[in-house]
């Protein structure tokens, strides 16, 4: 009997025991989620006390709005104006405005029920449906116009027997209306096999449908969908519905098949409305006397159908210009050929694909002639006569040599209004170092009233055999206020010297440091015009005084010389804008890197080379250990940093308010407060931030930072983040003006409802965008969220990243000129916008550690130009790496990437973080912090991986034997902190604040349960060991 | 003079301090991280073997009570693999790339959760009686 109770209470310990070990490891876990949990729960573990010793209400940026309903209205207004000014008209016969009175519509196209308003994850547009938030596709914008439609042919695509050809793609178990593009996220060794168009087959058409369509105008909706962590796949991927197309761009044959029917069931006129961020092959509509006019809507978030129904119904006059070339082959760029999945031909076993993340890469051949830089600078060398122009290399649509007009639907820029404007350019000042302009004379002379786009280009003189240059490149542009019939406005477009001149990777500078921004002495021409191509055939006919051989595209196009005007430079300049500036992307070029493979580029001496996709390079042993991620090492060095001083400076103290109460921002950043400051904080805070540094900023109690916050992404906080506008507030907040509590009205709407940045970009509006930028901020105030991942200021290299959706264009400039108008705005409010992703990520397929190899000189007058103005300028308050590596080095860890460029050449002060740690074997805090890379987005992916946790006892004894690496973290801190206290992070704290811990519900519940489960353990563990003694004692005696 | 008397529980335990072992094998193959849970379930079969021997040699209720050590320190194997466990559905549910066989690892989490509950009812039956 005594040994059974032994026995009993034995188990009972063991168990206990078990379950002890067992909660505590739970807490524990939960405790590093913590914030997870909070953000799901709707809990916290922070709250704001204040001792009413301050009289400051703490509020730093305030909203212009009394209510989120305010707020809400100002968004989908904003939107609907937005997408009015980006609705481009291609082409008009005069069908086009159409007239609600008079018009009957037929909605051709299946996906015009189910259009794709955003792309997917990052940017997903979304509303939530439940509280009655809305989104309004074109039929019921056009029925909200007034205009009658053909209900037959809706209730024929309503019908069942259309479900099997309707879009969806499954998405996380859900299938998803408007998408065929599935996002991947794992290595991918084919390419995508798989793209549903979603229109049926011409056999679908019910003869009811057709006969009721007859006398109607056939409004034909076109439509490509958008995804981040997918691309388009040029020639493998196939319509599992059976539908046929030659290239994922081109039009299906249900689709011909459709506009046929369209064409031949219709009044007389047939719209094509083109949903779609990617360019599409419009060529044949573009040729078709049939097609009465073609209308680029993109993806217009959630209520952006409005807008382009006002364009339809003429209630807006077009002002919208495309900001991409449509070109009449998709493949026809440089870039496509080599865009896709390339793989490294290293001997077996040398490259992991698991672990080294390092096992694919694209070499961007055509280095700066990316989009129209491509076409137009061909088409001006073949007008010349230089260079192999007019060869076969590189033919796609041409009959026999290269031809620009066979080659080119729509050029970039090009755009159409109801009426017409005069444009006369009439004075440039090109002053180097010094402030530029042109003023041009808009009248508008035909019977609308609307507004005209003015975009000034240049051109640099080009030597053949030097440094590559385009043949026109667009420097900046403005917009006139609406112009009734007959009224005129000056229109004064400033731009930078700096942006017309070329980084020369050979410049010998008078430091003797390599690699300059240079301007060539000769003729400079600067142009205005209804796009690239209009600009530069005006350069063409002042340069060669006549407009002989020089060919138009589009029905707007006008030649005229006087349009163009020329600044000629005596002497080069190499000084001008290379203070501080030499090489530091030469790891990047493969011709450097691998000079005996021979790599060709893209170059206009001979337009015959750069065309072969480069497949299968062999990594030197010096690339393959950086594929190894073999970068930086921690090491014992120098003296250490001063950490946890306790000096009672807090962040609060920096922040500077004038006698009035008003906020002055912070302290400047190179005041020795921020040192002071900065000694408060623990090393283990301080590598605590830096593993968080991003999805959520960890708190830093040293300082009375509290959690500052950070979401996705480029058309508002993505609703899978911050799913309502409540979901980020506290109840210890609530008497901050802006404060939205779990039941004040509209909490639960969702935020991510604006256009996507191509159809922003296609207004050419920089007061609209930054008004963009605005209503984020007021998005940001009434959310409380500090920070957003957006805008993408990435560059359209191919038109089949189907991530093209979250960046504005293929021309850096017109994206810099957005990226500073949007960040501009949101700065304005406090928003810290986080453009992203720096830089060169320009694919989705293998995103991972993909190598991009590409010239120095390509690097930096495409993709980082874009990013250039609202870095330098430091509108933009963070900056996300990309997944890529820069050459062989992952881009966050590129240290002539970020510390040399970024923080040395452009003397940016935000914060830098990674995206999303999605490989801590390449993308490790120790190469991230080390390089200037800041900090880390995601936080969990370090729990004993390859390098380990910077927690870790044995990271934490090397990081502290470090002090190379300590210093890196003091200056990530120090950006980071800086950031903070300018931002609208420090609304609700004042002097008087203190961050205090506080345990919500779940927290108490771990905590009972595990002492609970310790008090059992304990009782009963002693209750075992005493009858065991006891027993022990018995056994013995007997 | 006391008889010892081998109980179910020591063919539970053998059996249990096996599955340890294989637990070892599944971790090790499934992750090549995190490597104090493999020490853990090391120690546990080694906790186990202990408690074999101890019974076959001393025969005292020290045997029963290594046993009992034996058990928990599968549990705390089994916590200790928690976070990284996490942290892969974690990556699988945002739709990424788990860093480890993913397959490998829940069996391992199947198999060490089977050992910890026969383990248990070794630990109440005891492996040895001490009969007089």
């Amino acid at each position: 009997m005594k040994g059974q109770k032994v026995g009993l209470k034995r188990g009972l310990a063991g168990i206990l025991a078990s379950l002890l070990a067992l909660m505590l490891f739970v807490t524990s876990i939960a405790e590093t989620w913590t914030s997870k949990i909070n953000a799901f729960l709707g809990t916290t573990s922070f709250a704001m006390e204040k001792s009413g010793e301050s009289t400051s209400d703490g509020i730093y940026f305030d909203s212009e709005f009394t209510s989120l309903k305010e707020v809400i209205d100002a968004k989908d207004a904003l939107a609907r104006e937005i997408s009015q000014e980006g609705t481009v008209l291609f082409k008009n016969d005069g069908a086009l405005p159409l007239n609600a009175g008079t018009d009957k519509v037929t909605i051709w196209g299946l996906n015009a029920l189910s259009p794709t308003y955003g792309g997917l994850i990052g940017s997903t547009i979304s509303v939530n449906y439940e509280e009655g938030q809305t989104t309004t596709n074109l039929i019921d914008a056009m029925k909200d116009n007034g205009f009658f439609l053909n209900e037959e042919m809706l209730a024929l695509y309503n019908s069942s027997a259309a479900d099997s050809y309707r879009r969806k793609a499954a998405f996380f178990g859900q299938e998803v209306p408007g998408h065929s593009l599935i996002p991947v996220f794992w290595p991918m060794f084919e390419t995508a096999d798989s793209y549903m168009i979603g229109e049926p087959p011409a056999s679908f058409y019910t003869q009811d449908a057709l006969d009721a369509a007859k006398d109607s105008v056939a409004l034909v909706f076109l439509s490509r969908d958008s995804s981040e962590a997918s691309d388009y796949a040029v020639s493998t991927m196939k319509d599992p519905n059976g539908d046929n197309f030659e290239r994922p761009m081109a039009l299906s044959d249900n689709e011909k098949a459709m506009i046929e029917l369209a064409k031949a069931n219709s009044n007389g006129k047939v719209i094509v409305v083109l949903n779609s961020d990617v360019t599409m092959e419009i060529g044949e509509l573009k040729n078709d006397p049939e097609i009465s006019a073609i209308v680029w809507a993109g993806l217009p978030g959630a209520q952006g159908f409005r807008g382009v129904a006002d364009v339809l119904s003429g209630a807006v006059n077009p002002s919208g210009h495309i900001a991409d070339t449509y070109a009449v082959n998709s493949t026809s760029a440089p870039a496509m050929q080599n865009f896709g999945l390339f793989f490294f031909d290293a001997p077996e076993g040398e490259i992991d694909p698991a672990n080294d993340k390092g096992n694919w890469y694209i070499i961007e051949t055509e280095g700066i002639y990316v989009g129209y830089k491509y076409y137009e600078t061909r088409y001006e060398d073949t007008v010349l006569g230089q260079g192999n122009a007019a060869s076969e290399a590189g033919v796609f649509a041409s009959n026999g040599t290269w031809n620009y007009a066979d080659e080119v639907a729509y050029p970039f820029g090009y755009g159409m209004s109801y009426t017409t404007f005069d444009q006369q350019l009439q004075s440039v000042e090109f002053n180097v170092g010094g402030e530029s302009k042109a003023v041009v004379n808009v009248t508008n002379t035909g019977s609308v009233a609307g507004k005209s786009v003015v975009q000034l280009y240049a051109q640099a003189p080009y030597v053949e055999g030097g440094v590559e240059k385009s043949a026109i490149q667009l420097v900046g542009f403005g917009k006139t206020a609406t112009l009734e019939p007959g009224a005129s406005e000056t229109v004064t477009v400033d731009f930078d010297a700096k942006y017309v001149a070329s980084y020369d990777e050979n410049a010998m500078k008078a430091n003797g440091t390599e690699g300059a921004w240079i301007l060539d002495a000769g003729d400079y021409y600067f142009a205005i015009g209804n796009g690239s191509h209009e600009a530069l055939n005006n350069v063409l006919a002042a340069k060669r005084g006549s407009t002989d051989g020089l060919v138009t595209v589009t029905e707007d196009e006008t030649i005229n010389a006087a349009n163009a005007a020329k600044v000629t430079l005596d002497a080069k300049d190499i000084e001008t804008y290379s203070e501080g500036v030499m090489n530091q992307l030469q790891d990047g070029d493969i011709r450097n890197l691998l000079p005996e493979r021979g790599v060709e580029f893209i170059t206009r001496s001979d337009w015959t080379k750069g065309w072969e996709p480069v497949w299968g390079i062999t990594p030197t042993e010096e690339m393959l250990e950086n594929l190894h991620n073999q970068v930086f090492e921690l090491t014992e060095n120098g003296e250490g940093e001063t950490w946890g001083a306790s000096n009672g400076m807090r962040l609060i103290d920096m922040v500077q308010v004038d006698d009035q109460g008003n906020y002055q921002g912070s302290v400047p950043l190179d005041d020795p407060m921020w040192d002071q400051l900065l000694e408060n904080v623990t090393l283990e805070e301080a590598v605590n931030f830096m593993k968080g540094a991003g999805g959520n900023f960890e708190p830093i109690n040293s300082i009375g930072l509290h959690v500052v916050t950070a979401y996705d992404g480029p058309v508002g906080f993505v609703a899978d983040q911050v799913p309502s506008y409540t979901a980020n507030w506290t109840a210890s907040e609530s008497d901050e003006p802006t404060y939205v509590g779990p039941d004040a009205e509209y909490a639960n709407w969702q935020m991510p409802t604006l256009p996507t940045e191509p159809v922003v970009a296609a207004t050419f509006n920089k007061e609209l965008v930054e008004r963009e930028g605005e209503l984020m901020g007021e998005d940001s105030l009434w959310s409380n969220c500090c920070s957003i991942f957006g805008p993408g200021l990435n560059n359209h290299r191919a038109t089949y990243c189907s991530r093209n959706h979250e960046y504005y264009s293929e021309d850096p400039m017109l994206t810099n000129i957005m990226g500073v108008a949007v960040c501009k705005g949101g700065k304005s409010k406090g928003l810290m916008m986080e453009p992203k992703h720096f830089a060169l990520n320009h694919q989705e397929a293998n995103r991972s550690g993909t190598a991009t190899f590409i010239s120095e000189q390509g690097a930096r007058e495409t993709e980082l130009r874009g990013f250039q103005g609202a870095l330098e300028g430091n509108y933009a308050q963070g900056v996300m790496t990309a997944f890529n590596r820069v050459g062989t080095v992952y881009a966050g860890a590129h240290r002539g990437l970020l510390t040399e460029i970024l923080r040395n050449e452009w003397g940016y002060t935000g914060y830098v973080v990674t995206d999303m740690i999605n490989g801590p074997e390449y993308m490790n805090w120790r190469d991230v912090t080390l390089a200037g890379g800041g900090g880390c987005l995601t936080e969990n992916a370090y729990d004993e991986s390859i390098i380990g946790d910077p927690n870790s006892a044995d990271n934490m004894k090397l990081i502290q034997k470090d002090t190379s690496f300590q210093q890196e973290l003091k200056k990530m801190l120090k950006y980071d902190l800086y950031t903070f206290a300018n931002s609208n992070t420090m609304n609700g704290i004042t002097s008087d604040t203190r961050v205090v811990r506080v345990y919500p519900w779940w927290e108490k519940t771990f905590i009972a349960i595990d002492v609970v489960l310790a008090g059992l353990t304990a009782v009963v563990c002693v209750m075992y060991l005493k009858d065991a003694f006891k027993k022990k004692d018995a056994a013995g005696k007997q | 003079m006391n008889n010892k008397k081998m109980t179910p529980g020591f063919v539970l335990v053998a059996v249990t301090t096996i599955l340890a072992l294989v637990c070892t094998f599944l971790y090790k193959s499934a992750m090549i991280q995190n490597s104090l849970t493999y020490v853990l379930m090391i120690a546990a079969a080694v906790a186990g073997a202990l408690a074999l021997v101890l019974a076959m040699v001393k025969g005292q209720e020290i045997a029963n009570f290594v046993a009992m050590l034996h058990t928990i320190l599968i549990m705390v194997a089994i916590g200790n693999s928690i976070a990284p466990m996490v942290n892969e559905m974690g990556l699988v549910f945002a739709g990424l790339n788990p860093t480890t066989n993913l397959t490998g690892f829940l069996t391992f989490v199947v198999v060490s959760c089977v050992a910890w509950l026969i383990s248990v009812i070794a630990s109440f039956m005891g492996i040895i009686k001490q009969e007089a």
